[in-house]
């Protein structure tokens, strides 16, 4: 074996990765060989310098920041889900009331309604829509929520 | 086997957000301190680290331990982090402009960082700089984060012989780069 080869090995004699018959034989090269020697010291202080070099340290607000991040992407994919979303029978019925100029505590009486029953019951939901009736009933600005409520029990009543 | 980090990021898989936060804790200076010499720019190597943790966190429902949780990790920060020097030469390329003169990750030195340390860490990270990417990343993979050859051959998707090759070939640049710095 030459020492270009012996030198090839230096990095695996520091890492402890040579078989126990190549670390002795290269042992007893270096006793002998002072270039080999010289090679493994500054194989040593390159190992030593290397694991010298100070770690960089995130910022105080590094995490802060990360949750941010974090939360700004879950309220993107929310409004793109919604964008993206064909418009179902809440949608449109906000919409109308809100073209109604209906707002505050009608429009809220009605989401809750709404909300309490609406994903559960899709049918339901595009049932009413398709029941022309119904619909205008929504449409009515002196309508009485309650009534509305009256009106999808009683349908979901019929469907029994 | 599933290491402790992998354990961790099961329970997070499975809704235990203070498994992600330890996760979070432990790698947060790993990762930036290995992409901060990769990519020798302190913010785009803080957004990155940001990027990496963005994608552990994304990927949580879909997480099997195929790999130790560390492979996993810096393969995905090596990767982001190749992408960003690649744009880099792009932006160099197009522009003509310079590019930016990337000084030491951290500019303040300890109190008891004496001058000779300081000097050859400084002669160090120019010589590091100079380093080929993916010799660079082999070698910070190795030296500094502690890595196994096979989960460096793992996170750099190549062979352990590679690797070791990576490694080698980066030595001797930086011993021959330290050798006439030196002697200057």
């Amino acid at each position: 074996m030459t020492c270009a080869e012996r030198r090839a090995a230096l990095l695996g004699y520091l890492d402890e990765e040579l078989g126990s018959a190549e670390r002795a034989e290269l042992e007893t090269h270096l006793a002998g060989c002072e270039a080999c020697r010289a090679a493994l010291a500054a194989e040593r202080r390159l190992s030593g310098a290397l694991a010298a070099l100070p770690p960089v340290a995130p910022p105080r607000d590094f995490e802060a920041r990360f949750w941010a991040r974090i939360a700004r992407e879950k309220d993107g994919a929310r409004s793109a889900r919604e964008r993206d979303a064909p418009v179902g029978w809440r949608e449109r019925l906000f919409s109308r009331r809100a073209a109604l100029g209906l707002g505050g505590a009608a429009a809220a009486a009605v989401a809750l309604v709404l909300a309490l029953r609406g994903p559960a019951e899709p049918d339901v939901d595009l049932q009413i829509f398709a029941n022309g009736e119904d619909f205008e009933l929504l449409e009515d600005p002196d309508l009485d929520l309650i009534e509305v409520v009256d009106k999808l029990e009683a349908w979901d009543g019929d469907q029994g | 086997m599933v290491d402790d980090d992998a354990r961790l990021m099961l329970a997070f898989r499975d809704g235990d957000r203070r498994a992600f936060e330890a996760l979070f804790a432990r790698y947060t200076p790993r990762v930036l301190t290995f992409l901060t010499r990769l990519v020798r720019d302190r913010a785009r190597a803080e957004e990155l680290t940001q990027d990496v943790f963005v994608r552990i966190y994304n990927a949580a429902d879909r997480y099997e331990p195929k790999a130790r949780f560390s492979t996993w990790i810096f393969g995905i920060a090596h990767n982001l982090g190749l992408n960003e020097l690649a744009r880099a030469h792009r932006r160099y390329e197009q522009s003509g402009a310079p590019l930016e003169e990337l000084g030491s990750p951290d500019p303040a030195p300890g109190a008891d960082d004496k001058l000779e340390a300081q000097q050859l860490r400084v002669r160090l990270e120019r010589a590091l700089a100079k380093l080929p990417e993916r010799q660079r990343a082999a070698l910070l993979l190795r030296s500094e984060q502690g890595l196994g050859y096979e989960e460096i051959a793992q996170a750099l998707d190549t062979s352990v012989s590679s690797v070791k090759s990576l490694i080698h070939r980066a030595r001797e640049a930086l011993l021959a780069e330290l050798d006439e710095e030196g002697a200057k």
